[in-house]
């Protein structure tokens, strides 16, 4: 009888820790639900003619979050740009500008670390600037790289 | 016991998963950088040309006579070699009273501290020019590259008395 008495325990106890278990975001009532990441366009394409100049291109972020639900938002190159001839152009040569300035920063590029693009609570669409410095020292070619944006919400 | 085991690991993959919700995207970056080359001689005229006058002296007292400077700025962007050449125009200096009257461009010849780029340039005497001319510069490493170039003229008692002039064109090369 004691021994019965003990297995019905742990069983009851168990079923109250798992209600008590916050899920994963699909489950409603288990914390914030996903929050969504719009980049229009999805790729950029820098012209670099006569030095010194510099180079622009303009990319809108669109963060979908309900309710006042926090984010943040990091980018990380995954290289330096990459010319089929060998050559490269050091991540750090671009640099940009976010807007709003209260939800989307200014930064630099890295590949190293990711850096912080924007943070906020709720959905927000914002307009950031890419800007690649135009300079004697970089060899004539094409270079390609990915950047890569990380929304993630606590 | 067991029951219990698996009710704690479970609790903890769930906090897990619940921690962060998380969300990527990818951005493709291109970026085209264009050849270019530019060429300034920076002396005591405007831009494009400079002018150098070698002084009227004893060739006794003075076997040589220089002029200069003149600074050549090379700026450019290759994924190639790029080159920098002197081409003199026709045999020399020619005389302005009479065509005859000429110093032959090897009597001539340019020196610069010959650093980097500019290696190629220390003491070249020139010839008559033939082809891309006479190399004073070449390097793979785009960017921008100065020296001062000074001239050397061989003073001698057997030329004519005239006013000399003569022009040498510098050319940068970027493939």
């Amino acid at each position: 009888m004691k021994v019965r008495k003990g297995i019905l325990s742990i069983a009851v106890t168990l079923a109250l820790a798992l209600g008590a278990i916050p899920g994963p975001a699909s489950l409603k009532a288990a914390g914030p639900p996903g929050v969504q990441l719009f980049i229009t366009p999805d790729k950029m394409s820098f012209r670099m003619d006569t030095p010194p100049s510099t180079a622009v291109c303009e990319v809108t972020i669109r963060v979908i979050a309900p309710g006042r639900t926090p984010w943040r938002l990091t980018l990380q190159a995954l290289g330096p740009l990459q010319s089929p001839k060998g050559f490269q152009i050091p991540a750090s040569r671009v640099t940009w500008k976010g807007s709003p300035g209260n939800v989307f920063l200014d930064g630099t590029l890295s590949d190293k670390h990711p850096q912080m693009l924007g943070r906020g609570l709720g959905s927000k669409v914002g307009v950031v600037r890419f800007l690649l410095q135009n300079s004697w020292d970089l060899a004539a070619g094409q270079f390609n790289q990915k950047l890569l944006y990380n929304l993630s919400s606590p | 016991m067991a029951i219990l085991a698996l009710a704690l690991v479970f609790v903890g993959a769930s906090f897990a998963q619940a921690q962060q919700a998380q969300s990527t995207a990818g951005l493709t970056v291109n970026a085209t950088v264009s050849e270019f080359a530019a060429l300034t001689l920076a002396g005591n005229t405007g831009a494009g040309a400079a002018t150098i006058t070698f002084p009227n002296s004893d060739p006794g007292a003075n076997p040589t006579v220089t002029a200069g400077p003149v600074t050549v700025s090379a700026s450019f962007r290759t994924n190639g070699t790029a080159t920098v050449y002197v081409l003199p125009t026709g045999a020399g200096l020619v005389g302005s009273a009479h065509s005859s009257n000429v110093i032959p461009w090897s009597n001539i010849s340019s020196t610069s501290s010959g650093a980097g780029f500019f290696a190629p340039s220390q003491g070249v005497a020139w010839g008559v020019g033939s082809g891309s001319g006479i190399l004073v510069g070449t390097g793979t490493q785009s960017g921008v590259y100065a020296d001062s170039f000074t001239y050397t003229l061989l003073n001698s008692y057997n030329y004519n008395v005239d006013s000399y002039s003569g022009t040498v064109t510098y050319t940068l090369l970027a493939p």
